[in-house]
């Protein structure tokens, strides 16, 4: 067989689409789940039941006769056996063993750096009072909370909140890295306006 | 004796806050040759990454890996200790070479305190197709011909002279894009993206994110649908596509020459630009945002 | 949520990292599951098994490979295992076909390309995902499909042949429009 131009086909399967799953599947693994989680303890603790004695009749009517006792090997058919085991174990590794690397190298190095202490101040900034004012005002199940209006906003405001958490997370306590510090100030950015928004509202 | 002992718990203080602006940084280099074939792609799948990618001439059947694995700390033994939670693991399963970087914790092991983070370079032959997904970090892809598909969470994306097109799928990671050819996907979320001297049909979908497009001679049909984010196509002073722009809740601007017809319908603002048949297409769609045509 | 911490809260049984790995991976291991099954409803079953059993059994991921290509394996092989209540077919070949050559030419319509492979016979479709878009090597598919390494190659081809053949009048009429 001859194929010619087939980075072609490969660029065009490349592009190919991906395709949203319908909402029911992740619904019934949620109770598929729920199931076995509910199932998990209640397993335990349920009867065993032995079965009719005719199973193992019909499972060793199946099994192979057994063998004739063994002779007694001598000393050397058992080295050699071994050998023959230990050459195969290694044949097997040869021929399984990675090929991912024609060659690999590592060092470990120590330096000292200094870390840029006014950008770890702006990720280490405590989180507004009023934030946490919204918070608890809609724990309380404040009239407001429920307009359609301020749940987008409270919604966008969720979103925002996990991404700056996720962000803190990654920068961590050393974390002094310049780019991920702006992203996280324009986060704060749009939450404060956000809240400002909210705020109105109330 | 109380202003001595006052000096002395200020200079120990003062002695700590020095020790804790040093970092005790220590790197792990791992470096790595892959052997590569005509129909192989890469995958490269990363977090706290400061990713190169770039390309080595046709003929040279490589896939090389430099990558720098580094633990942050004031303390050097907590530096050491916690550059073990980084995993590097490349491998070859069918036709692709997948090379992967992450943090990988013992069962019962807690979050490491020292600041980790990773460059790679990788170097692959030109027309390899490349995915890459990074979260926390930067990817910086060059001079491909092969398909690019790439997946970031708070990456920021540069992209210069990819030929064989590209789809990118960004949250908060600015996306900036110069000399791309062929099919150019983008779906992004919070990022800004940047495009010129583009060469072929080209979608931009985005929410909360600015948008500028520099639509050149060789910039085949352009459609951008934005969300609550303002689109800038800058298309000089002659045009030669046809444009279509409507901002829902939002504005147009367009230049006083060449003429377009602009009009309002509804809560959408219009404005169009025919110059006739067989030209390529700019279409733009915005919600909650500004449309500037210069 | 790293993917470090969505195998913790996995391997911990929390429902929020469940949730977002599924999220992660849903419309990859979807479209997936559909291109072998070239079924919507059986691509929907699958992909719910398949996930059931990669939250049963997250702690078996060793990290040797991507967690993706984890996954991946498990909605393979699930996939294979349902669409085989509709047995697989794989059709006879015609080994003159050996001489033939395939010619992709310098642009495909992806469009086209979608409607074409699942106009595949069953089997064939299975091989040329696993093989083209999945990047599996024949060894791998014939493990996976229970064919040998062989069969995986000429079906390989015949699929290729098969699609080559679809395309054909769409490749030349849109080659200078689309890329």
């Amino acid at each position: 067989m001859k194929e010619l131009n087939h980075p072609t086909l490969q660029a065009a399967l490349v592009r190919l689409p991906h395709y949203e799953p319908p909402v029911g599947v992740w619904e019934s693994l949620d109770a598929a789940l729920a199931l076995d989680a509910a199932l998990g303890d209640s397993a335990q603790q349920l009867p065993t039941y032995a079965p009719p004695t005719a199973v193992w009749e019909n499972i060793a009517a199946q099994l192979p006769t057994a063998r004739p006792v063994a002779r007694r090997v001598n000393l050397w058919t058992r080295y050699a056996v071994a050998a023959a085991v230990a050459a195969a174990l290694f044949g097997a590794w040869w021929l399984l063993r990675p090929m991912t690397d024609m060659n690999a190298s590592e060092q470990i190095v120590v330096t000292q750096e200094t870390m840029n202490q006014q950008v770890v101040a702006a990720v280490q900034e405590n989180e507004d009072d009023a934030f946490q004012w919204v918070e608890n005002l809609c724990a309380s199940r404040a009239p407001v909370c429920e307009e359609p209006e301020f749940k987008t906003l409270k919604s966008e405001l969720d979103e925002l909140t996990a991404a700056k958490q996720n962000l803190h997370t990654a920068l961590g306590q050393y974390g002094d890295d310049p780019d991920l510090t702006t992203q996280l100030v324009q986060i704060e950015l749009a939450r404060t306006q956000l809240l400002q928004e909210m705020m109105q509202m109330m | 004796m109380k202003n001595i002992l006052f000096l002395f718990v200020l200079f120990f203080a003062a002695g700590g806050m020095a020790a804790q602006s040093t970092l005790q940084v220590v790197t792990k280099t791992v470096q790595k040759s892959i052997a590569w074939k005509s129909g192989y792609t890469v995958e490269i799948n990363c977090e706290k990454a400061e990713i190169d990618v770039e390309a080595i001439p046709a003929g040279n059947n490589t896939v090389t890996v430099k990558a720098d694995l580094t633990a942050r700390h004031p303390q050097l033994d907590s530096a050491k200790y916690d550059l073990a939670a980084w995993k590097f693991v490349t491998s070859t399963v069918g036709k692709k070479i997948y090379i992967r970087a992450y943090i990988g914790l013992p069962s019962g092991r807690s979050l490491p305190n020292s600041n980790l983070k990773a460059k790679i370079t990788v170097r692959v032959p030109m027309e390899c197709p490349v995915t890459l997904t990074n979260k926390f970090g930067k990817a910086r892809l060059e001079h491909l011909n092969g398909a690019v598909r790439l997946n970031g969470e708070f990456c920021a994306f540069t992209l210069v002279d990819l030929q064989g097109g590209v789809q990118v799928e960004s949250q908060y990671g600015n996306v900036d894009g110069r000399q791309l050819s062929g099919q150019v996907e983008l779906q992004t979320k919070r990022s800004a993206v940047a495009l010129s001297d583009l060469n072929g049909n080209c979608n931009v979908h985005s929410e909360y994110g600015a948008i500028s497009v520099a639509a050149g001679a060789q910039t085949g049909n352009l459609y951008i649908q934005s969300n609550k984010g303002d689109v800038i196509v800058e298309t000089g002073s002659l045009p030669r596509h046809n444009i279509n722009l409507f901002a829902t809740y939002g504005e147009v601007k367009v230049p006083s020459k060449p003429h377009f017809e602009t009009g309002t319908s509804g809560n959408t603002k219009q404005a169009s630009l025919q110059q006739g048949t067989g030209r390529p297409q700019i279409s733009v769609e915005t919600t909650f945002g500004k449309i500037t045509v210069q | 949520m790293s993917e470090r911490e969505l195998i913790q809260g996995c391997l911990a049984q929390q429902r929020l990292a469940q949730h977002a790995l599924y999220e992660q991976y849903k419309r990859a291991m979807y479209t997936l599951a559909w291109r072998i099954t070239n079924d919507w409803e059986l691509a929907a079953e699958v992909l719910q098994d398949a996930f059931l059993l990669v939250f049963n059994h997250i702690g078996d991921f060793q990290g040797k490979s991507t967690l993706g290509a984890w996954i991946k394996t498990i909605v393979v092989r699930t996939a294979i295992r349902r669409a085989k209540y509709r047995p697989m077919v794989f059709e006879e070949l015609d080994y003159r076909s050996d001489l033939d050559t395939v010619d992709w030419g310098h642009a495909l319509d992806t469009d086209y390309l979608e409607q074409a492979i699942q106009a595949l016979p069953e089997g064939y479709r299975a091989v040329f995902v696993l093989a083209e878009v999945e990047g599996f090597a024949h060894k791998e598919i014939g493990t996976l499909l229970g064919i040998s390494e062989g069969t995986s190659k000429s079906q390989l081809f015949y699929a290729k042949k098969r699609l080559r053949e679809q395309l054909g009048a769409v490749v030349g009429k849109n080659e200078d429009t689309r890329i």
